[in-house]
């Protein structure tokens, strides 16, 4: 009973006519984002970060999820009709979608992928809303000590599993933690290594970093490119008839749809792991099991409507930790911290302790967008995907006109718009040379924590304050995420001798 | 690809020992100021001093790709045209002003880039029209919106 009580009070939590209009201004952003192959979500949640400052929390963070949770839906659709994923986690959808699209079965494709998608994503926030009541007494045990661990386990997780090699991951997540030392140090209020400069005495900003990051190096892309994406592929054959065929095939194979979205949502729990992975493990999964595996490949329904499935659901499953814990579930979350920040929220125990009203309504944001954005996209998919015959020259100075001016907007200081270029140059070295560049912004984000608890636990248990039990848990944790990569390689390595 | 992968590392070691020296040396912070810094300076040299010696022996890390190319002279040339282009709105918009930087630059780089003046001038005063009305109006952002020196 208290589950549907959450559930509706959420939901009435968010219709308001301000949320409803930001959501409705956010979903196509989101949208167009995951279409246009190259723009990937992270970029969008960057560039929507600057226009948070001033909002209260639920519609500023209404505004990055509906975008956020949007993303993969906007992308199958580039993945069938072009054979080019709109975003990674739609890699798995090419595989079936754009076989589909080439037998000329594209609107069915399209119609099970927007179907799944949106299903998807409100069974995630189903799963999500049965966890964060079950999971509050238990991060309500944990104290400074062990707070201080799980966001350090947090950075370092994302740094083993994130894209690129663990150890690049992880200089760039320690990177990031030492850039957000600058400015004043959280327990002493002293000014730290400003040198200085007025602008370094608050430390480098989140917004010029993440957009530094997240955006430019895609601008430089895209504008080098210059050509549009879409240089195959046709939607002239796409009709509405076909496009509702593939949503009522959804229903058909209900099962498969369950087990997808139940593989993607507890694949999302797991800190820094969603992303790509969830939807391959769903696709293998429902080869697996399929009467019809043979022809999986070949252009069969279940391979678009697994992934897909999994692909939303996942983002239901990733808010669990980032709101528990404070250890983002995908790459997506990590930015989605700092929104938190901006608008001074700090996920975590506490938060679900104080604020469980609006991690339910955050949830509800998600699953609303979902539906909004699947049914925007099976009567408008058609003309939307039109977008990707735009080209890199016209698309990347448009982009960087919407940064400068969001950068400038956010704070009025026009040396937040130098650092996004200042970091877009720390970006594009990152992109180029394989290092993940979501450990940095993690390790940004946490640092504040970080140190504050460690400076806690220290005056609170003195240098032994890790010699607690769930403290040792994390640790253990923690060395065996780091040592895991190379046994798992010899243990390879081994079998295959 | 071999150059920089020993740059970077390098940058961060050279930055990070800057910081955390400047931090002793120069300011005096306190050891509660700068306990923190010390244990994050030391992991990130370490790991960067490790990589760094990876990269000069040219070794490839686990995760890898095989066959990273080495840019060439053309590559090295289009990256630095582009770049430019992009770097460029930071001039425009602090010589013209964001109103007339922001329209001015697009319309410069729509054209260099071979688009017709139709579309150029249609997006650059679109861009305008967005700038103006939900920046200024709607946002209301306190954008400097003359040129240097006329404010």
């Amino acid at each position: 009973m208290e589950y549907f009580t959450l559930l509706s009070e959420g939901f009435l939590r968010v219709m308001r006519p301000d949320i409803i209009l930001i959501m409705l201004a956010a979903i196509p952003f989101g949208l167009i984002f995951g279409i246009v192959p190259g723009l990937s979500g992270l970029t969008a949640l960057a560039i929507l970060l600057p226009f948070i400052y001033g909002m209260e929390a639920l519609p500023g963070l209404a505004l990055l999820l509906a975008s956020h949770a949007v993303i993969y839906t906007g992308g199958s659709v580039s993945a069938i009709i072009l054979g080019i994923p709109g975003s990674p986690p739609n890699a798995a959808t090419v595989v079936d979608g754009y076989p589909m699209a080439q037998q000329g079965r594209g609107g069915q494709a399209m119609g099970a992928a927007l179907m799944a998608s949106g299903l998807g994503g409100v069974f995630g926030v189903l799963v999500l809303v049965a966890i964060l009541p079950v999971l509050e007494p238990i991060v309500l045990s944990f104290g400074s000590p062990e707070t201080f661990f799980l966001a350090l386990m947090g950075v370092t997780f994302i740094a083993i599993v994130g894209e690129g090699p663990m150890q690049k991951g992880l200089i760039a997540g320690a990177l990031g933690i030492f850039l957000a030392l600058f400015g004043y140090q959280p327990t002493t209020s002293v000014p730290r290594f400003h040198f200085g400069s007025d602008y370094l005495l608050d430390g480098f900003r989140i917004i010029p970093l993440a957009l530094g990051l997240f955006a430019v190096p895609e601008l430089i892309a895209l504008s080098a490119k210059g050509k549009s994406v879409a240089q195959t592929g046709s939607i002239s054959g796409v009709t509405f008839g076909q496009v509702m065929e593939g949503c009522a095939a959804v229903f058909k194979h209900w099962w498969l749809f369950i087990k997808s979205s139940t593989i993607g949502a507890v694949v999302g729990i797991v800190p820094g792991v969603g992303g790509e992975t969830s939807p391959f493990v769903a696709y293998a999964a429902a080869k697996q099991s399929s009467r019809t595996a043979s022809t999986y490949g070949q252009g069969n329904i279940e391979g678009v409507i697994a992934p897909e499935s999994s692909n939303n659901a996942k983002e239901g499953g990733a808010l669990v930790p980032t709101l528990a814990f404070g250890i983002p579930g995908s790459t997506g979350m990590a930015l989605l911290l700092g929104g938190f920040l901006i608008l001074g929220l700090e996920p975590g125990p506490e938060f679900l302790k104080e604020h469980m009203d609006l991690g339910v309504g955050l949830a509800m944001v998600v699953a609303i967008a979902n539906v909004m954005a699947a049914i925007v996209m099976i009567l408008l998919a058609k003309y939307i995907a039109r977008l990707t015959y735009l080209r890199g020259h016209i698309l990347a100075p448009l982009l960087l006109a919407i940064i400068v001016l969001g950068t400038y907007a956010s704070k009025n200081n026009p040396m937040d718009v130098v650092y996004v270029f200042v970091f877009g140059a720390l970006g594009y070295l990152m992109k180029e040379l394989n290092y993940s560049r979501a450990p940095l912004i993690l390790g940004f984000v946490l640092t504040n924590a970080i140190e504050s608890y460690l400076h806690i636990s220290l005056r609170s248990f003195g240098p032994t304050f890790f010699m607690r039990p769930i403290s040792l848990i994390i640790i253990g944790l923690l060395v065996l995420g780091l040592v895991w990569p190379s046994i798992s390689r010899r243990l390879r390595r081994g079998r295959g001798a | 690809m071999k150059k920089l992968e020993i740059i970077l590392p390098a940058l961060i070691i050279v930055f990070t020992l800057f910081v955390v020296g400047a931090g002793t040396f120069y300011y005096n912070y306190s050891m509660t100021v700068m306990r923190f810094p010390y244990f994050v300076g030391v992991v990130l040299i370490g790991l960067s001093a490790w990589r760094l010696a990876q990269a000069i022996e040219g070794k490839r890390l686990p995760g890898e790709p095989e066959d990273v190319q080495e840019p060439t002279t053309e590559s090295m040339a289009e990256f630095t045209r582009t770049a430019l282009w992009l770097v460029a709105i930071l001039p425009a918009v602090w010589l013209l002003g964001y109103l007339a930087g922001i329209p001015l630059y697009l319309l410069a780089y729509f054209r260099a880039h071979g688009e017709s003046w139709l579309m150029s001038v249609s997006l650059s005063l679109g861009a305008l029209a967005v700038t103006y009305f939900v920046f200024i109006v709607f946002l209301r952002v306190n954008l400097p919106v003359m040129p240097l020196g006329f404010q």
